[in-house]
């Protein structure tokens, strides 16, 4: 048996899929950050912090934005391989998201030491 | 009386798809490149200084790491073919042409924004005199 089936080459696509897409989504949404202080530098502060935290701090949590429609249209169109790939790397980001503000807690700091 | 169902056309890959792998390998690049090639260089100087029972320099490990990747990040427009079209190829073999395509999309867009920032950012920086 190969060492590199069919589903396992699927999943591994999968997997790099997810990061790509964290790129975009932190992508768009750093440029769509930059556009609203173009449109005015404090009008749109809250939804600016809101956007940092969705991309930077609770990352973990913000990237299921793009993940979560992403892993369904590759349930939805048979794909289940490429599905898995992107759970796994979804999932794999949010428990290191999650491990950093630990650290931080175990630290008895507000916030994540190599977030800052 | 009706006409029978064509059946579906097998799809080819997706263009999709290929977008999102090089974004995720173009992602990757500068992460896995910087310790790889720092592996390369600080490897064999480890493996002669142990044969010559000679002590192993301490290399500047940090410094080259980050310089590696950073030069990854710099010349991504040209440094990602290196990648992109062994992976191109492969799905070019199995047939996969709308994947390759997206890959390809992809691969030119980060070209195309890699040349602007090389002609923009020294400009808007006020760095015109920098060599990098």
């Amino acid at each position: 048996m190969p060492l590199l089936t069919e589903d396992r080459r699927n999943f591994l696509i999968g997997f790099v899929m997810g990061v790509g897409l964290g790129f975009f989504f932190d992508l768009f949404l750093s440029l769509l950050s930059a556009g609203l202080t173009i449109l005015g530098p404090q009008r749109f502060l809250g939804l600016q912090i809101v956007i940092i935290w969705l991309t930077y701090r609770v990352y973990g949590i913000g990237q299921w934005i793009a993940s979560a429609p992403a892993i369904l249209y590759f349930r939805r169109t048979q794909r289940p391989a490429l599905a898995r790939g992107l759970l796994a790397e979804a999932a794999l980001v949010t428990v290191v998201n999650f491990l950093l503000w630990f650290y931080s807690w175990a630290q008895q700091d507000s916030f994540p030491h190599l977030l800052r | 009386m009706t006409a029978p169902p064509t059946p579906a056309k097998p799809t080819k890959g997706s263009i999709f798809v290929g977008i999102l792998l090089g974004a995720g390998l173009t992602a990757l690049a500068p992460i896995i490149a910087g310790p790889l090639l720092q592996l390369l260089i600080a490897g064999p100087n480890w493996v002669l200084a142990h044969v010559r029972h000679e002590p192993a320099y301490a290399t500047p490990l940090y410094d080259a790491v980050f310089t590696m990747s950073m030069g990854t990040i710099l010349y991504i427009g040209l440094i990602q073919w290196i990648y992109i079209l062994p992976v191109g190829r492969h799905f070019l073999r199995r047939r996969e042409t709308r994947t390759a395509t997206g890959l390809l999309i992809l691969a030119l867009l980060v070209l195309a924004t890699n040349a602007a920032c090389w002609i923009y950012l020294p400009h808007a920086l006020n760095l015109s005199n920098w060599r990098f």
